[in-house]
């Protein structure tokens, strides 16, 4: 579970440019939820992501995971228990390292990189059998580079990378928005069942008002920082396209 | 053949500082030039401690620990300061030419008289069959450490970092600490090339390490793009592929100069070398890609 507690950040403060992204923001998170965050550009959505994964600190307020509070660690330790899906599909992987290294780096996510030969047989049975779960035929390609392979190859990938070792919080940005409709219904799916599978907390950002209506248990429209509507459980899922495009009207 | 053999122990030993240039460009991305400084680092420390009789082994040893401490200079003001890593590179290579003349305290120092590795081991009995010999088992040992340390986890984490900083930062990897110590790794290897050839050549100058990373860059991609021409993409072929290219690049050199090139056409040739290396993958590009 992740509680948040009067969370603030403000860019550039004091200059003309100052921006108030998160303001006083209270909300939590259940296990095994999929929660969507929704709202305009410069809403607060992706900062909140941020904070969570910590490649942004808050200038006040607290972040807990499981009861741990994790507001001012650097985003490198906290890749022990949150993983993240970037926008951009070849954010999430190396792009000159083969597919089975790639994942033997994921495999690690939450343990020490030490001074051992860790690709070996046995490790790419493992992964042929995880990768083989997208049906693509990847299983047949580790050793290809990870550049090498489609947008929706990688983001499936990907996913499939960070949930390869344990974790909590799985962060995805739009993890479609640079995919084709067909491989966009791929990743939601995959997500979908990997939450559901492992209990864990994914939280993500989209734009697409369609795909809050496919998956996910419950949405939250952020403006100017702060929370407008949180909507779960029955009302969720009897939500109906044009009512939540109503929200930003 | 004295001729090419001393062409390629020269190669040879020159190909730890290719390495080192390979790690910090295509490893991790990063154009690091504190290597012009490193190598004579290495060089200098070689000369003053030959000078007081400690023995080659630790005379490596200390020319290494040098070098790293230079590169991970270099890489804390990179990372730390957030200064550009060219500059960065630049800073301590200046600073480092005041260092090694201090270290020397003058500015040329011969090594004719003193016991280093290419006196402490004569298999042959002919110096320059012996050299070649010394040097490609050092350089075979070092390299297959270099390809071991790559392979391993810790070497992906590595790899990954100049590949793709944010992934690499959400698998949990701190990439400041990783590219510091892959500059300190860097240029230990630099200051390990310093020092084989102050050995190699009996003498430590203070300018012998200028424009030596224009050596270090052509050897890399020479290397890499005939790695890429036989189509061997695998670490320990590129790692080869540094060797290949610092053997042939310091082959053209010595070619030139025996074919009687004036001396001080030396830099201009290496630059031609270099760029055209630099472009044959464009070349090929347009062919093959398009």
């Amino acid at each position: 579970m992740i509680e948040i507690l009067k969370l603030n950040k403000t860019f550039h403060l004091g200059s003309e440019r100052q921006v108030i992204a998160v303001q006083n923001l209270d909300i939590s998170f259940e296990n095994g939820s999929f929660n969507l965050l929704i709202g305009s550009n410069g809403s607060g959505k992706s900062t909140l992501l941020n904070l969570i994964a910590g490649t942004i600190l808050p200038d006040s307020g607290t972040i807990s995971i499981n009861g741990k509070p994790i507001q001012s660690i650097p985003s490198y330790k906290r890749s022990t228990s949150i993983a993240r899906i970037f926008q951009d599909p070849t954010a999430g992987t190396a792009p000159d390292l083969s597919l089975l290294d790639n994942f033997r780096l994921a495999s690690l996510r939450t343990q020490k990189k030490g001074l051992r030969i860790g690709v070996d047989a046995a490790f790419r049975k493992v992964v042929a059998a995880h990768v083989s779960i997208l049906d693509m035929g990847l299983e047949n390609r580790l050793n290809q580079p990870m550049g090498s392979f489609s947008g929706g190859q990688r983001q499936a990938l990907t996913l499939l990378m960070a949930t390869f070792d344990k974790l909590d919080v799985l962060l995805l940005d739009e993890p479609t928005a640079a995919l084709d409709p067909k491989s966009a219904v791929r990743i939601l799916e995959l997500t979908q069942r990997i939450v559901a599978e492992k209990k864990i907390i994914a939280i993500m950002v989209t734009h697409e008002l369609r795909q809050c209506i496919q998956v996910g248990t419950r949405i939250i429209q952020l403006s100017e920082g702060q929370i407008i509507r949180d909507v779960a459980g029955n009302t969720k899922t009897q939500l109906r396209l044009e009512e939540l495009a109503n929200w930003f009207a | 053949m004295q001729f090419y053999l001393t062409a390629i122990s020269l190669g040879l030993a020159l190909s730890a500082l290719g390495w080192g240039i390979f790690l910090t460009l295509k490893i991790f991305n990063i154009p690091d030039i504190t290597t012009d400084g490193s190598f004579t680092l290495g060089a200098a420390i070689t000369a003053v401690q030959l000078t007081n009789g400690t023995p080659w082994y630790l005379v490596l040893f200390c020319s290494m620990l040098g070098g790293g401490l230079a590169g991970m200079l270099t890489g804390v003001i990179h990372t730390r300061l957030k200064v550009n890593a060219l500059l960065s590179g630049i800073l301590v290579m200046t600073a480092l030419y005041s260092v090694n003349l201090m270290v020397m305290g003058r500015s040329n120092i011969p090594l004719l008289q003193v016991n280093h590795l290419f006196i402490a081991f004569q298999p042959t009995g002919a110096s320059y069959i012996d050299q070649a010999i010394i040097l490609l088992a050092i350089m075979s040992i070092v390299g297959l450490c270099l390809i071991f340390m790559l392979k391993t986890d810790f070497g992906l984490a590595m790899r990954a970092t100049g590949n793709s900083e944010s992934m690499v930062n959400a698998m949990g990897v701190n990439t400041n600490r990783m590219k510091i110590i892959g500059l300190a790794l860097a240029n230990s290897l630099t200051a390990f090339s310093g020092s084989i050839v102050a050995q190699l050549q009996q003498f430590t100058d203070i300018n012998m390490g200028i424009g030596i990373v224009i050596f270090g860059l052509g050897s890399v991609m020479i290397g890499e793009t005939l790695m890429d021409v036989f189509k061997r993409q695998g670490i320990a072929w590129r790692i080869i592929g540094v060797v290949i290219g610092c053997l042939i690049f310091r082959l053209v050199i010595a070619f030139t100069l025996a074919s009687g090139a004036d001396p001080n056409l030396l830099k201009l040739i290496t630059a031609g070398v270099v760029l055209l290396f630099v472009s044959i993958p464009r070349f090929k590009g347009k062919i093959a890609f398009r």
